[in-house]
């Protein structure tokens, strides 16, 4: 590791003002548990290291809507004691108890699990399927963004050097819905060999009102399988349409597989990723569509 | 002798307190008055010539006190084993792997010694590289030491019977083949020490070792000096594995680092370099052909195994041999043929392993005799007992099986694993199904006590009493977390008839301990054991000679038993303390007691000078275990179950470390068998961190079920070694298991998803 100035910013107008003056050469601060692990590897070497913690960007507030705002600083673990998500979002307290170890949620924050932009984040397929926007702060005001155009490529967002980001929202969590994620791995603690989202909301208890299934580790950034989505939206859950959908989901790797290299490393192969991406996706539609049910007959 | 009073209870390991509160120092955690910090210069390059190595720049670094080259030191070639000598401490001309040692510096700080290895500027030659043990031994393979002519380091051809006229009376011969890949130890420090030199060419080295007189012996070798010039001192290990048998490649490097700055000098691997460099178990081509008749009896088994050596040659030769004996062994074969080879590669030298070659060749024959079993419709149990060992000398290699509860280790892994229920079970199960349920079995033999190899088994053990009645054993004993300092204080309290915590521990220092070559094989409990149980006897005589001088009554009327001495034929009549006994030897007779033990084994010199096979064991433990699964076959993801393990313990010392070895064998085997995969491509290590090299986590262990067999052996109040066989056959078990659930067999490890699926698709089954 080179040498550095550690920099402990009071406010964040002092922050986005160091970020907006030291440029490439700062590294804004989380939890650390990726930038560090890199920066050990060699990949970054920043002079400034900006340390964000302690600036009011933590905690969970609940919207008039009954939607929340998630502050980026906020460590994984405090997320898992939150009542309210428990309550209200408990697909995202199951993802988050699956997350890493206890020692690295304690540290580790949605911000930057987000704005790290791994291409195996458990996090972002579900944030996807739910539509989260998040706010962006700069010295020269803030801009919402939506989730879905966030991630550039792995490591990299739209977020400008000089920009932090806020906050995580999710709108509010319907009576008729149902989301899970589920992920395939090697054993505990592993990043996703194949991981895939899916937030249905039901018209009645037989047909599907809207649907979005988000893949995750099968490509560089997070895929919101369209067709695969499309081909639920109104139509009944049964057997064959989550065939359908599950077929589709498969599809939807192989067209991004055109665009970009598909991930194809030690942890798993092209193939066996989007080969277990069918079956992941019927497990999660059943999943979703029964949590969907469940909650209507409450 | 009554009742035992510590021997096979449930006694917590002696460090327990001490690890748990942090008081546990391990060398991580050393410093040292002017300590420097050392960090060595590796090689990028899989096989290259050096053409030119400049380090002027590196040098002139502030906070940098030495840089050194091979041409700084005298030039030496050294091996542990003497048929290789291969190894240089510092590469002098070429390079062999990725890792291969080509500088070193030693600074005041870490990160001081990493930015100085930055300026150090090598000119490579670069030479095709040879990866593949098979390629490797074509004659046309480039040649991984010139001056050897060939890559193959060693073969080793035996045969018992007659091979072919075996084949011949069979029915049905049955060949295969399968790959046991490499598997890292994964201590929880990563390899290091602290060297320093002193005038007069002395060396004393701190450091994580398995044996520090073997430490010393090959430190000694390496640098061309008498063995009384070495001091090495054990500091608290995370663990061993095997991987701390060997010198570790970074100890001479420090030992020269410290002499040409004067001053202590710590070397300590990073994970990444533990990974590529700091050596791992040894992969295994294994060939099988066997001769069985119609009702599934083994006439004839022949084994061809390649071994990767890696650049340099370590345990490989010991390694061949090792897992011949257990394969010629395993079973009462009348012929038998086992062809070993062991050659060079371009990758990472190979080194010990829990399990010393036996789980890879294991894994392949008990793979191997299920699908044989299958063939001929025979239950994988049956098959097993049919060509069970027995009590006495094998057919075929003349070994002598001292005990053999071959039979009751299968019958009782049978029972409770639910064996026949559940095999029954899975077999009537629909195969349409997504998920398909199997359970499988394997059956092991290890040695229960290291081997004769090199002509040396023996163990020595000194007991001194303090005026107060403090006994301690001066003990060649290595804790690695496995508990033999627990062990040995179990055998000395009870040997002795003293308090377990009146018994005090001494060793680690090769200055103070008498000469052993360390805690290998499963050998300390028995070896050191036995020495052990001798001192303390011995200190015993006389303690109980001056309690009948304070008792007024014959020494042979007395005996000792939880620091209480008392009359034999009253032994519920407290006399006095053995205490009281060590006080009044120093305050009224003006001596002290002391225990001196020895333990021989007469055969050892015999068998090591005729380098003799399976008769080089002095005694063999068996072991058994049966895993259930459940697959997954839209995905070929495979969920454990529940896991049986039966081990011959000999006698459990302590029931509580004895199944705390086999919890941890059974996480190690089990890592081996499904998710620790060590890929190399081309040389290169690609699995260099814990997320991309998966050990197994406490959540993922499942319903282990132990239990041991006593068959009261040659070890000390009957023991066998355990530290080992409890990794063994759980490979070839879960292989067995993935099996019957779907009939897809993977040969080559780990058994991991993706190849079930790809099985699983070839047989067209989804």
């Amino acid at each position: 590791m080179n040498r550095f100035d550690y920099l402990k910013p009071v406010d964040i107008k002092e922050a986005c003002t160091i970020l907006a003056d030291k440029g490439s050469k700062a590294k804004p601060l989380a939890g650390g548990t990726d930038l560090l692990v890199r920066w050990r590897k060699g990949k970054v070497c920043p002079e400034y290291l900006v340390d964000l913690k302690g600036l009011g960007l933590e905690g969970v507030s609940v919207s008039k809507d009954g939607g929340i705002s998630i502050g980026a600083l906020s460590t994984l673990n405090s997320l898992l004691d939150s009542e309210y998500i428990c309550r209200n979002y408990p697909f995202l307290t199951e993802i988050l108890d699956d997350m890493g170890s206890v020692q690295i949620r304690n540290r580790a924050t949605i911000g930057g699990n987000i704005c790290n932009a791994s291409s195996t984040s458990d996090l972002a397929p579900i944030l996807l399927a739910l539509g989260a926007k998040s706010k962006a702060l700069a010295l020269d005001g803030e801009r919402e963004l939506k989730l879905e155009n966030f991630f550039l490529s792995p490591g990299k967002t739209v977020l400008a050097e000089n920009e932090i980001l806020a906050d995580i929202q999710l709108p509010p969590f319907s009576k008729k819905s149902g989301a899970v994620y589920l992920k395939m791995k090697r054993n505990a603690m592993d990043l996703a060999l194949a991981g895939v989202a899916v937030f249905l909301t039901l018209q009645d208890e037989d047909t599907c009102a809207a649907a979005k299934i988000v893949l995750g580790a099968v490509s560089p950034t997070p895929v919101i399988a369209t067709q695969a989505s499309d081909a639920l939206v109104s139509a009944k859950i049964d057997e064959k349409n989550i065939e359908k959908a599950a077929d589709l989901a498969e599809k939807a790797v192989t067209l991004v597989k055109k665009e970009v290299r598909p991930i194809d490393n030690v942890r798993a192969s092209s193939w066996y990723r989007q080969d277990v991406i069918k079956s992941l996706t019927a497990q999660a539609i059943e999943i979703a569509y029964k949590r969907a049910l469940q909650s209507i007959k409450k | 002798m009554s009742e035992m009073t510590v021997v096979g209870k449930y006694i917590p390991s002696i460090n327990a307190l001490s690890k748990v509160t942090g008081q546990n120092k391990m060398l991580q955690d050393m410093k040292m008055p002017g300590m420097l910090y050392g960090k060595v210069f590796r090689s990028t390059q899989v096989h290259a010539r050096i053409r030119k190595i400049d380090v002027s720049k590196a040098r002139k670094l502030p906070g940098v006190r030495a840089v050194i080259t091979a041409a700084d030191i005298p030039p030496r070639v050294y091996c542990y084993s003497p048929d290789s000598v291969d190894e240089e401490i510092l590469c002098s001309k070429k390079v062999r792997y990725i890792g291969d040692e080509i500088a070193a510096v030693a600074a005041d700080s870490v990160e001081i010694a990493q930015e100085a290895l930055k300026l150090i500027e090598v000119e490579y030659e670069p030479l095709p590289g040879t990866f593949d043990t098979v390629k490797a031994m074509e004659s046309n393979a480039p040649l991984v030491h010139e001056d050897k002519g060939s890559n193959i380091v060693g073969e080793l051809d035996k045969e018992f019977g007659d091979i072919e006229k075996g084949f011949a009376e069979s029915d049905h011969i049955f060949e295969d083949y399968f790959v046991s890949s490499r598997q890292a130890h994964c201590c929880m420090e990563t390899r290091g020490c602290i060297a320093q030199y002193a005038a007069g060419g002395s060396y004393t080295i701190w450091a994580p070792t398995q044996g520090p007189h073997n430490t010393r012996t090959q430190l000694a070798e390496a640098l061309g000096i008498d063995k009384s010039k070495v001091r090495v001192i054990d500091t608290a290990a995370g663990g061993a594995f095997g991987q701390k048998v060997m010198l570790d490649t970074n100890v001479p490097i420090a030992a020269y680092l410290s002499k040409f700055t004067g001053r202590p000098v710590k070397l300590v691997n990073t994970r990444e370099e533990e990974f590529f460099n700091s050596r791992t178990s040894y992969e295994f081509k294994v060939y099988l052909k066997t001769g069985v008749t119609e009702e599934g009896k083994i006439l004839a088994k022949q084994a061809r195994v390649i071994l990767d050596n890696g650049a340099y040659t370590d345990q490989g030769f010991n390694m061949v041999r090792f897992a011949g004996v257990v394969f010629s062994v395993l079973y009462d074969v009348p012929n038998i043929k086992y062809q070993g080879s062991l050659v060079y590669t371009n990758n990472q030298p190979s080194t010990a392993f829990r399990g010393f070659g036996n789980q890879q060749i294991n894994f392949a024959f008990e793979a191997h005799l299920d699908q044989i079993a299958a063939k001929l419709g025979l239950d994988p149990m049956e098959i097993r007992l049919l060509n069970a060992n027995k009590t006495g000398y094998t057919k075929a290699t003349k070994a002598f099986i001292n005990t053999c509860p071959f039979k009751e280790c299968i019958e009782e892994t049978a029972r409770l694993s639910g064996w026949a229920e559940k095999r029954k079970l899975y077999d009537k199960q629909d195969k349409n199904k997504r998920f398909q349920r199997g359970i499988g079995m394997a059956m092991m033999t290890h040695t229960g006590c290291s081997t004769r190899n090199g002509g040396f088994l023996a163990g020595e053990a000194f007991i001194k009493i303090s005026e107060d009645g403090i006994v301690s054993l001066i003990t060649p004993i290595v804790e690695l977390g496995q508990g033999g300092t627990t062990a040995m204080t179990q055998i000395v309290a009870e040997g002795m008839g003293v308090k377990m915590e009146d018994v005090r521990i001494i060793n680690a220092d090769t200055e103070v301990i008498p000469f052993d070559p360390g805690a290998f094989g499963s050998r300390q409990t028995f070896i050191d054991g036995h020495a052990a149980l001798a001192a303390a006897l011995d200190a015993k005589k006389e303690m109980l000679s001056v309690a009948a001088t304070m008792l007024d009554c014959k020494a042979e009327e007395l005996d000792a038993a939880d620091g209480i001495v008392f009359m034999k034929n009253k032994p519920d009549d407290p006399k006095v303390s053995t205490r009281d006994v060590a006080k009044y030897v120093v305050t009224q007779k003006g001596t002290l007691i002391s225990g001196y033990g020895l333990y021989a084994d007469e055969t050892a010199p015999e068998g090591g000078r005729t380098k003799a096979f399976a008769t080089y064991i002095p005694t063999y433990a068996y072991g058994c275990q049966a895993i259930e699964v459940e697959v997954d076959q839209e995905t070929g993801k495979v969920e454990i179950l529940k896991i049986t393990a039966l081990t011959d313990s000999g006698r459990t010392l302590n029931p509580l470390l004895a199944e705390g070895q086999i919890h941890g064998a059974l996480a190690q085997g089990l890592g081996y068998a499904f998710t620790e995969e060590y890929v190399i491509d081309e040389g290169k290590v690609l699995t260099d961190s814990f997320v991309d090299y998966k050990v197994p986590r406490a959540e993922d262990m499942p319903e282990m079920v132990l239990d041991f067999i006593e068959s009261n052996d040659l070890g000390p109040y009957g023991v066998k070694g355990i530290g080992e066989s409890g990794l063994v056959p759980t490979q070839a078990a879960l292989a067995n298991a993935v099996y019957q659930a779907t009939g897809v067999l993977i040969k080559e490890l780990p058994v991991k998803p993706e190849k079930v699926l790809k099985g699983l698709k070839q047989r067209g089954l989804c």
